[in-house]
């Protein structure tokens, strides 16, 4: 049964990165990412649940506050203040990077049962669809021009590596996921500054016209 | 022997009787939703009525094509519901006759025979309307054939009477490549019946219009073989979806059949209907009609999942061989 749920919310969650691959608006990535965020949690408490962990319920928590809470919001303030320009978006559109994305979660699929996990709960398939959500986030941040469409881009990335974790050691020592939440914070803040700043600079958030290195 | 072949008869006559009640519950809610009060649920026996005892038009250049086609797009449904579990949970004298191939084949079959007779007459809307309607089952082709395979590999089966037990089954009802499955096939089922966000079902829009413009120069009797056709194929439609795919709940079963619990097996599926029909009331009232040229995403999505849906079942090597 738990099993069951546990694949279920794998279905969800790859539904969620699917939906930042094929958005066209601002807002489709940020809801995309709390969507994705809300099931990540739902996937640490289940885990948690079956493996009888306290300190995953404390990750599902944290995980609700700073991602499908805290980090939105900043996102929502960044894009709000940026320019709106259309057409930065997307160097492949949505129905092509579908596809890719495909490919891609095909490849996780049967690129992971070769990685030998041992004692795991649950064994290949959470982990392909890390993997693949991973590649998806990479993907993201490669053929999206738009600065915070990036950074939706390494936060899905980041999603993936924590499901992947809770995925073969139901997740990480509490004091390292304390550390990685508090780093991907202070990294959304500073992007987010410097997206704003970008946005002032050149009037833009375009990130190909960003050609120019100065020291 | 005659009263499997009864059975077999009341499935039809179900299919027959009940499927213009649904496009009515749809019409009658969304004018709820709309703060309106819309027509009564009965109105397309009205309709159908009416149409019947009218005159029929037939253009002057048309062929026997324009002709057939009516007939073709009335029985095909009816022929599909012989290969389905309509209201039996055992396979009736026809079932064998075809697999869930055969199904799509013999719909597909009205389906194009409604594409040349839309072109037959040569108008301008009908060529349209079919250029428009071919592009819609293409961008939908690639789904049905993975559905198809992700079922085959679910089930090891192709037969719906074999096909809805294994996927009922407590071990794969709430897996994630069966409710993949499900959510694709019910994308695929909205575009093929021509409802929001594809095409506009209460449009009077000739320009928008998909599935309408194809039986533009219908009149009468014919019109109303190809609407109430229409009806009974998005019945039956649902009635894959209902009992095949996703909750075959309620059928009669083996040996259990008296005329009590086939009518009780048809209030089930009724039931099962309305939670679907809520479900379309929901979505094509906070759903505008996409643009054209956005529908390849739509159909892109319910081919994602269908996808999706095969490649987890086949690694996690579900089925019945688990």
């Amino acid at each position: 049964m738990t099993e069951n749920v546990l694949e279920l919310l794998g279905a969800l969650l790859l539904l969620a990165t699917f939906r930042t691959v094929a958005t066209r608006r601002l807002d489709g990535y940020i809801e995309a990412f709390v969507q994705q965020s809300v099931v990540l949690a739902a996937i640490a408490a289940v885990v948690g649940w079956a493996t009888g962990t306290a300190d995953l319920y404390v990750v599902a928590a944290l995980t609700l506050v700073v991602k499908a809470g805290v980090i939105p919001v900043i996102l929502r303030r960044v894009a709000a203040e940026l320019p709106t320009e259309r057409g930065v978006g997307t160097l492949i559109g949505p129905p092509a990077s579908i596809v890719l994305s495909l490919l891609l979660m095909g490849l996780a699929f049967f690129a992971t049962p070769s990685v030998a996990v041992s004692g795991t709960l649950l064994n290949e398939p959470p982990l392909a669809i890390s993997v693949g959500i991973v590649l998806i986030g990479l993907l993201l941040i490669s053929t999206r021009r738009h600065a915070v469409a990036q950074l939706v881009g390494l936060l899905t990335m980041e999603n993936g590596l924590f499901s992947g974790a809770i995925a073969i050691a139901y997740g990480l020592p509490l004091i390292v996921e304390f550390g990685i939440l508090f780093d991907i914070l202070v990294a959304v803040v500073v992007v987010g500054l410097l997206v704003t700043l970008i946005g002032r600079e050149i009037a833009s958030t375009d990130t190909s016209e960003l050609t120019r290195l100065k020291g | 022997m005659a009263s499997l072949i009864l059975q077999q008869l009341s499935q039809i006559v179900v299919v027959l009787v009940v499927a213009p009640l649904l496009p009515g519950i749809i019409d009658r809610s969304k004018h709820i939703v709309q703060s309106k009060r819309g027509p009564s649920v009965l109105q397309h026996y009205r309709d159908l009525w009416k149409l019947l005892r009218k005159g029929t038009v037939i253009p002057e250049d048309s062929s026997w094509i324009f002709r057939v086609t009516p007939y073709l797009v009335f029985a095909t449904p009816l022929a599909v519901a012989m290969l389905i579990p309509v209201l039996t949970a055992y396979p009736l004298p026809y079932a064998f006759m075809g697999d869930m191939l055969a199904g799509g084949f013999i719909l597909a079959l009205g389906s194009f025979f409604t594409s040349c007779a839309a072109l037959d007459t040569s108008s301008a809307f009908g060529g349209m309307g079919s250029s428009r309607s071919r592009v819609v089952s293409l961008l939908a082709e690639p789904t049905i054939i993975v559905l198809l395979f992700g079922v085959t590999l679910l089930a090891q089966a192709t037969i719906p009477f074999v096909v809805n037990q294994a996927l009922a089954g407590p071990t794969l009802l709430v897996s994630a490549p069966h409710v993949l499955l499900a959510a694709a096939l019910l994308m695929v089922i909205l575009a093929e019946s021509g409802r929001i966000p594809v095409d506009n079902p209460a449009s009077g829009f000739e320009l928008s219009m998909i599935e309408r413009s194809r039986t533009i120069e219908y009149s009468g009797r014919l019109l109303a073989l190809m609407e109430w056709g229409g009806e009974m194929r998005f019945f039956v439609l649902l009635t894959i979806l209902l009992n095949v795919l996703t909750v075959p709940w309620g059928l009669v079963p083996e040996g259990a059949a008296s005329p009590l619990t086939m009518a009780g097996a048809a209030l089930a599926l009724f039931a099962k209907m309305l939670v679907v029909c809520g479900v379309i009331v929901v979505i094509e009232s906070t759903v505008a009609k996409w643009r054209f040229f956005r529908i390849p995403e739509y159909l892109g999505a319910s081919f994602l999942l269908a996808t999706l849906a095969t490649i987890t079942s086949y690694l996690i090597g579900a089925g019945l061989t688990r």
